[in-house]
């Protein structure tokens, strides 16, 4: 029998002192950037009813958590930017979104307020979702129109990747958006 | 190739294995004050949510365990859970959407000051809600308090499986910053001074309603989520109570094991792996029973 190597132990020791060392950065969030390189917002279709997008505000509990995917915390701190930019986009033949200027127009005016936005895990999969409030103001109408918009996607989560996190939550907002967008033509002819 | 090599070797890391996962299965997870909790005068609480909304949750899929493992079946389960987990995350919206703001930080908060043979200091605390990553770091929120004890309430809660119930937990954490308490938990896992999960679910009463996903959302959001809403209340009423009667309770030397009394009532509950525990009955309140697993978390069932 050959004699044991006390290399081994050394090595292995190494190896999980250097694993060990590695454990609290997996404590510290890890920080989204959500925005996408290069993306402008869509071009005012000509002739549109613009609506003024007056106000995006973030309305969850005070952070910038975005919760946990299989233990690994995700946060970000530009969902409002991200969000603005993916309303600025939504633009179609029924209306325009614009942000008000100096001399805006009396018009349809639109607030709209981030309810929730988060990434979770059910086993292998992972979840993102996005819940916003919204309130259209009109000069015809006399109480505010106020309507949730939930968009939500479940991926397998592969290795709980901020990249694969960022598309995730990319997917919920377009679904959230797209939900508003199909509403928000006819509530302007409401 | 070295471990490969050299059975020797071998030998003593699965021996050094066994040990470990012997030494976990063998000794308590919960924390007992032992009546140190008395002695402090004021508190930092913190209620940490997990979840922005309740999480949906799945039968797990076996076809690894029913074929010995493999790549193949590993993948077939894979499969299988992910097309259960869409199937859920859909099947819940109407819960969600009818839980829109419902406060589940604040109505904890109110419910943990509201227990009656709460201690003074719970009572007098400003308590916190804030997001668990928030409180990821620990020592941070240790150096930043200035009160006697810092108690963290990570707060979880999810639909079963079947949607039948809701399960809502709370992994409650002491920890001591005053010199005196700091000396009495040392020695303790981690320093803290009390440390327990807690565990309720509420089951569906809904009467000839389809037993199915959507059957079940719908009734716990019908009426604006009147039912879902009182489940909550309800759930989380308990588990403040839970908590506040447990500060108080002895625990076995040395994070022994907790065992049941000679005509003890024994119930199977479920613990924070997933598994069946079976536990034992250690009290009665508004008609349910709160059980004691061997490892000392504390469930609430029915009767």
């Amino acid at each position: 029998m050959k004699q044991s190597r006390p290399g081994a132990f050394r090595g292995l020791a190494v190896v999980l002192l250097l694993a060990s060392g590695g454990l609290p950065a997996c404590v510290a969030p890890a920080q989204l950037s959500l925005a996408e390189p290069g993306a402008r917002p869509q071009a005012t279709p000509s002739g549109a009813p613009r609506v003024w997008l007056t106000e995006v505000i973030d309305q969850r509990q005070g952070s910038e958590s975005l919760g946990q995917v299989a233990a690994r915390n995700f946060s970000s701190a530009d969902l409002i930017p991200w969000l603005q930019n993916a309303l600025l986009g939504l633009n179609s033949r029924e209306f325009s979104l614009v942000r008000p200027d100096a001399e805006a127009l009396p018009g349809p005016r639109l607030k709209v307020r981030l309810v929730k936005a988060y990434v979770d895990s059910v086993h292998a999969s992972k979840i993102a979702v996005v819940v916003i409030e919204t309130e259209l103001s009109k000069p015809d109408l006399e109480q505010p129109l106020r309507k949730y918009y939930r968009g939500q996607c479940t991926h397998v989560n592969w290795a709980s990747g901020s990249g694969e996190v960022v598309s995730s939550l990319r997917v919920a907002l377009a679904d959230c958006l797209d939900k508003l967008g199909r509403d928000l033509g006819p509530s302007l002819n409401y | 190739m070295i471990l490969v090599r050299n059975p020797r070797t071998v030998a003593l890391l699965l021996g050094a294995f066994a040990l470990i996962g012997l030494a976990g299965c063998a000794s308590a997870t919960r924390v007992a004050s032992n009546g140190a909790v008395e002695r402090a005068a004021s508190a930092q609480v913190h209620v940490a949510l997990t979840k922005q909304e309740i999480g949906a949750d799945i039968h797990n899929s076996n076809v690894s365990a029913a074929t010995g493992g493999g790549l193949i079946a590993a993948f077939i389960d894979l499969g299988i859970e992910h097309s259960r987990a869409k199937k859920a995350e859909v099947a819940i919206v109407p819960v969600r959407d009818a839980l829109l703001g419902y406060d589940v930080g604040k109505t904890f908060s109110e419910a943990l000051q509201a227990a009656a043979e709460g201690p003074a200091w719970l009572k007098a605390a400003k308590i916190e809600v804030r997001s668990a990553a928030d409180l990821g770091d620990q020592k941070k929120v240790l150096a930043a308090a200035t009160a006697d004890v810092v108690m963290t309430l990570v707060t979880d809660y999810k639909m079963l499986p079947d949607f039948n119930g809701v399960r809502v937990s709370v992994q409650a954490t002491l920890r001591p910053r005053s010199a005196e308490l700091v000396a009495t938990a040392k020695g303790n896992p981690d320093g803290v001074l009390f440390a327990n999960r807690f565990v309720t679910t509420r089951n569906s009463r809904a009467p000839l309603m389809p037993a199915t996903h959507a059957g079940y959302a719908a009734a716990w959001a019908a009426d604006g989520g009147k039912t879902i809403r009182a489940a909550l209340d309800e759930a989380l009423a308990e588990l403040a109570r839970m908590i506040v009667w447990d500060l108080k309770q002895d625990g076995p030397a040395g994070q022994a094991l907790y065992k049941a009394g000679a005509d003890s009532y024994m119930f199977n509950v479920v613990d924070a792996r997933g598994l069946p525990v079976r536990g034992f009955s250690v009290r009665v309140d508004s008609g349910r029973s709160w059980i004691r697993t061997p490892s000392g978390e504390l469930h609430s069932v029915t009767q």
